[in-house]
């Protein structure tokens, strides 16, 4: 786990640098997106596919798929709740999270 | 809406493909492609955050604030794996312990496999559900609840495999904060777990 987070953070680290020295302009940047949209899909896919070849998942999800329904999508409910009041009462955030999509 | 389509469709012709086309054999190979088109994506990540010449200034602001939504997300796992205990009538500790994996199924299932194999596999089930739930909804939550809010869903996955996709729906720092969040999620991991289960 150690290593895999230093590879990540090398990574993160090159890119930083690559950007921050505007070694790419906006053209390739454009390029670049659309690039890493289709990475980005990849990588998704990959990751159904490891669930879809895992028997386990699969057979076990019919057996007790519906209590791993209900802890994770109330876990998820409760955590989104507690990062909310986080996010307005501690961070001040209200407001600033608008984004063209 | 139409990434989100994107993203839901990508997961769900993986898995059709998983389950009815690829040979098994196929598994062992997922690995090494995920990694190398996980430092891809990450590289990427990189170049936006290093094109926001006022970057490091906006870490400066953020300040200690950051480490709230982490503490948040813990918490967060913790209470939501009681409430769903409560409701499953299944022991507390055990619905919390899964819940508390954070996302992270190979490290929560392993460390229950001992205890009971049936807990193993209920947190292998629900960190792999909230890894999916999370990376599909993601966009939804952080245009229509907040950006902060899609962060805490992915949990310790925040720092790797949802980190391109909260980068992509949010902005740079949010990116940064998913990533901090990230990691102290997964430290956590190996250490509120055993404590959870043994209460």
């Amino acid at each position: 786990m150690g290593i895999r987070l230093l590879v990540y953070f090398g990574v993160l680290s090159l890119g930083f640098l690559f950007g921050h020295k505007d070694r790419i302009n906006t053209e390739l940047h454009r390029k670049l997106n659309i690039v890493q949209n289709a990475c980005l899909y990849i990588l998704l896919f990959i990751m159904g596919i490891r669930i879809g070849l895992d028997d386990s998942v699969i057979s076990s999800f019919l057996s007790i798929g519906y209590k791993a329904v209900v802890i994770t999508l109330i876990t998820l409910i409760v955590t989104i709740g507690i990062v909310n009041l986080i996010s307005r009462f501690i961070m001040n955030r209200k407001g600033e999270d608008e984004i063209e999509f | 809406m139409k990434l989100s389509f994107n993203i839901l469709l990508s997961v769900f012709l993986g898995i059709f493909f998983g389950y009815f086309v690829l040979p098994s054999e196929f598994l062992e190979y997922t690995g090494t492609i995920i990694d190398v088109g996980l430092c891809v994506l990450l590289f990427f990540v990189g170049i936006d955050l290093g094109k926001q010449k006022n970057l490091f200034q906006n870490i400066k602001d953020l300040g200690y604030k950051m480490i709230f939504v982490p503490i948040g997300v813990i918490i967060g796992g913790v209470v939501g794996g009681i409430i769903g205990g409560l409701i499953l009538g299944i022991p507390l500790n055990e619905a919390a312990a899964v819940s508390s994996g954070l996302g992270w199924y190979t490290l929560s299932s392993m460390m229950l496999t001992e205890y009971s194999n049936e807990l193993s596999v209920l947190a292998f089930l629900s960190n792999v559900l909230r890894e999916m739930i999370a990376l599909i909804t993601i966009p939804f939550v952080a245009k229509h609840i907040g950006f902060l809010e899609s962060v805490s869903m992915c949990g310790a996955t925040a720092m790797d495999t949802s980190l391109p996709v909260i980068s992509k729906f949010t902005d740079t720092d949010t990116t940064i904060i998913a990533f901090i969040t990230g990691i102290i999620s997964t430290i956590s991991v190996p250490v509120i777990l055993p404590i959870i289960l043994n209460i």
